[in-house]
């Protein structure tokens, strides 16, 4: 563990990992507003509930559950309340591009458009995974299952992955 | 496709991901020795995994440009007269206006597109202030001091 994870030192936390946190509510909600209020209340939660961390996982962990359940609450508000549709592209940042980044923009594009197809659960897990900080047995954690359990869930949801997104890599070829 | 087959193409995402254990690791990598198939399959699971990371490329978070203003030094304050004050902050909010456009453009002359982020702004004392403006690159790092503004 971390110095900087000690669970008393929540400014060091929140110094290191408000950047991750943030990049997976943008993953997961693919809307820069609604990622800042995410990661906000985040840590607003956290820092309420730091007192009851009892240490069972890694702090980093903690967070990134509180995160993701955080998320999945908005998007289910969102849902029933007309929010961005599933499948939403997340804001394009460079709203005028250089012409040589824009062939590399098209191909994200195309890529993130085959992902529409897939599931939402599987959607969510590659959004956790694509932190590389977590492995399997954190990924568990942050989804409350075991680690067999998200062997067998990242398997599928890779397998699908590539399912879908073949025929954008075969233009490619 | 045989049984192994399927059982190494079960597990070839933790085997990618380094999550597969040894007796599993020793398992898999033999078998994709000697089956071209299943080694096609691995290489189309890598070649998407990487394709997803590349759609979706880390992007300028609120935290990454910050701006703050500190009050300068502690000093008894010096009660301002109406029209002072009016020059003053006159002079504070041009001074202010000239350093985010310099900032802007700096960062355009880069190349770096100025993201959108969070500023939060104390101000105690308009007759000193620093502004510092921080980037990615500590070479676009700017720290000015305006003293004596009234």
């Amino acid at each position: 563990m971390l110095a900087s994870e000690d669970p008393l030192d929540f400014e060091a936390l929140y110094r290191q990992h408000r950047d991750s946190i943030f990049q997976l509510a943008l993953r997961l909600l693919r809307d820069r507003d609604r990622a800042m209020d995410a990661t906000q209340e985040t840590f607003s939660r956290a820092f309420e509930a730091k007192d009851g961390f009892r240490g069972d996982a890694k702090p980093s962990t903690w967070l990134f559950r509180i995160a993701y359940n955080a998320c999945l609450a908005r998007l289910a508000q969102e849902n029933g309340h007309g929010g961005p549709a599933e499948g939403a592209e997340p804001e394009d940042a460079s709203a005028s591009r250089p012409e040589a980044v824009a062939e590399r923009e098209d191909n994200r594009a195309a890529v993130r458009r085959a992902l529409e197809r897939l599931g939402e659960e599987d959607r969510r897990l590659l959004c956790l995974q694509m932190d590389e900080d977590l492995d399997y047995q954190d990924l568990a954690a942050v989804l409350g299952c075991s680690v067999e359990a998200v062997r067998m869930r990242v398997s599928r949801a890779r397998r699908r992955l590539k399912e879908v997104l073949m025929p954008v890599m075969g233009q490619k070829r | 496709m045989t049984n192994q087959c399927e059982w190494v193409r079960e597990n070839l995402a933790s085997f990618q991901d380094g999550e597969a254990g040894a007796a599993e690791e020793s398992r898999i990598e033999a078998h994709l020795t000697d089956c071209a198939g299943c080694r096609e399959e691995a290489q189309a699971l890598e070649a998407a995994w990487t394709q997803y990371k590349e759609a979706h490329p880390l992007q300028p978070g609120p935290y990454e440009l910050s701006a703050t203003f500190e009050a300068g030094p502690l000093e008894p304050p010096i009660p301002l007269r109406p029209a002072a004050l009016a020059w003053g902050t006159l002079a504070l909010a041009g001074s202010l206006g000239m350093l985010v456009v310099f900032g802007v453009g700096l960062l355009r002359v880069e190349q770096r597109p100025l993201e959108a982020g969070s500023m939060l702004v104390h101000l105690r004392d308009p007759r000193s202030v620093e502004l510092t403006l921080t980037t990615q690159r500590p070479s676009a790092d700017m720290l000015v001091s305006m003293q004596g503004l009234r």
